[in-house]
């Protein structure tokens, strides 16, 4: 019997999107939406705006999916236009709110919906510091820990060298430290 | 703060590397021959393994976290009629400009030296061939086809969830009527007939609820349309 890696289901369904068959993108989407959606919304912190860039995402590639050329994982390809998206999204939001002298009413990236519930659990603590990250610190975290994705994926997704993922990485744990620390939460450092 | 702090240095040492890569040792995802460095200082040094075990907290809070987000509901509904509408676009774009293009070859570029009651006749005919081309895109002439799905030329298979029967005014442009048809989520299925009237179909957009309103708005569109009337169950009620 063959075992058809998930990979090598995407590529299929991707040979078959090409060809206009609108029911791939159906299971497509069923595959790949949670982790996407949760990726985005980390992101830009907006439900609606993270629902209308999940949806171009999949667009775009019903739109281009003859662009697709299969060097890497169907998973990095629709994550790195995720991410793309994203952060065009958070450079436009950030430059009409300075354009209205409105810096001082940008959004604090540390409220997060989940800030607002304080717990004593050690995990909470984490979960909690991980949302106080700063942008680019947070993303990589996500990309290594729950997008399990590799070093040369995250480095394809974000545009960057692979050692800038380690030493990103690395300091975002550090970052994460500190902030437990100053928490009084001290569990040493590395 | 989206900015990477400026204390992020860019170059780690090796024990610092090896830390760095134990996340993605965890996930399966590194290469070969860092696995097996990673393998060999977890065997030689106490600490590792400890800092193995902070790692492995920190995933599982990342992954609860995530996996407390909450996933939008209509999501698949919404792509997949854009996706259907991307479809109807791409269709009628590319037949209406072979069309035009064989327009300007056969009839306006003979027509450029006429006089102007015959470049405006020109257009005229332009308009209706347009349209009806259009119209054989979905299936051509004979017996309009009104049942709940319907196959067009091109493949596509559409559920409709009601059709009716309308007439443009006579000064609709192409664009305009394309405009229209998206707007209201609709498509033509069949026409014209001899007397100008096409069948068209709404496609299943944001559910029933929203399907009385979009006839409404195009019905009550009296700049581009002459006439229209719902079809139900095999007759029509204007």
């Amino acid at each position: 019997m063959t075992v058809h890696q998930p990979k090598d289901r995407d590529i299929g369904l991707l040979n078959r999107l090409k060809s206009g068959d609108q029911s791939a993108m159906q299971v497509l989407y069923t595959r790949h939406y949670q982790k996407l959606y949760r990726f985005i919304i980390r992101q830009v912190r907006d439900e609606m705006i993270a629902e209308d860039i999940l949806n171009d995402v999949f667009l775009d590639c019903w739109r281009q999916a003859h662009k697709f050329e299969g060097r890497s994982a169907l998973s990095t390809w629709l994550t790195a236009i995720a991410f793309n998206k994203s952060v065009s999204y958070l450079r436009k939001r950030r430059e009409a709110q300075m354009g209205e002298g409105q810096a001082e009413a940008m959004v604090d990236e540390s409220d997060s919906p989940q800030t607002l519930v304080m717990k004593d659990d050690k995990g909470d603590q984490l979960k909690q510091a991980m949302d106080e990250l700063s942008l680019d610190h947070r993303t990589v975290i996500d990309l290594a820990y729950y997008q399990e994705m590799g070093v040369k994926e995250i480095a394809e997704i974000l545009e960057v060298p692979t050692n800038t993922v380690k030493t990103r990485l690395y300091h975002a744990r550090k970052k994460l430290h500190e902030i437990l620390v100053e928490r009084g939460i001290d569990r040493g450092w590395p | 703060m989206i900015d990477t702090p400026f204390y992020d240095k860019e170059t780690l040492d090796e024990k610092e590397t090896l830390i760095a890569l134990l996340p993605f040792y965890l996930s399966g995802t590194l290469e070969k021959d860092e696995t097996a460095q990673v393998e060999a200082w977890l065997q030689s040094d106490p600490e590792a393994a400890a800092i193995m075990d902070k790692i492995d907290l920190e995933r599982h809070a990342n992954m609860q976290s995530n996996e407390q987000i909450a996933l939008p509901k209509d999501g698949l509904a919404r792509l997949m009629a854009d996706v259907a509408q991307t479809r109807q676009e791409k269709t009628l774009k590319s037949q209406s400009f072979s069309l035009l293009g064989a327009l300007d070859r056969f009839v306006l570029g003979p027509l450029k030296a006429a006089p102007s009651e015959m470049a405006w006749a020109a257009c005229g005919l332009m308009l209706l061939v347009t349209i009806g081309q259009s119209t054989l895109l979905y299936q051509g002439a004979g017996t309009p086809k009104t049942g709940p799905g319907i196959e067009l030329a091109s493949g596509e298979r559409y559920q409709f969830l009601s059709t009716a029967v309308v007439k443009f005014k006579d000064e609709a442009t192409l664009s305009a009527i394309a405009a229209i048809l998206d707007e209201a989520g609709a498509v033509i299925v069949d026409g014209p007939t001899a007397s100008g009237h096409f069948t068209i179909g709404f496609v299943n957009r944001e559910g029933a609820s929203a399907l009385e309103q979009r006839q409404r708005d195009l019905q009550s569109n009296d700049k581009l349309i002459g006439f229209f009337a719902l079809k139900q169950a095999g007759k029509s009620t204007q």
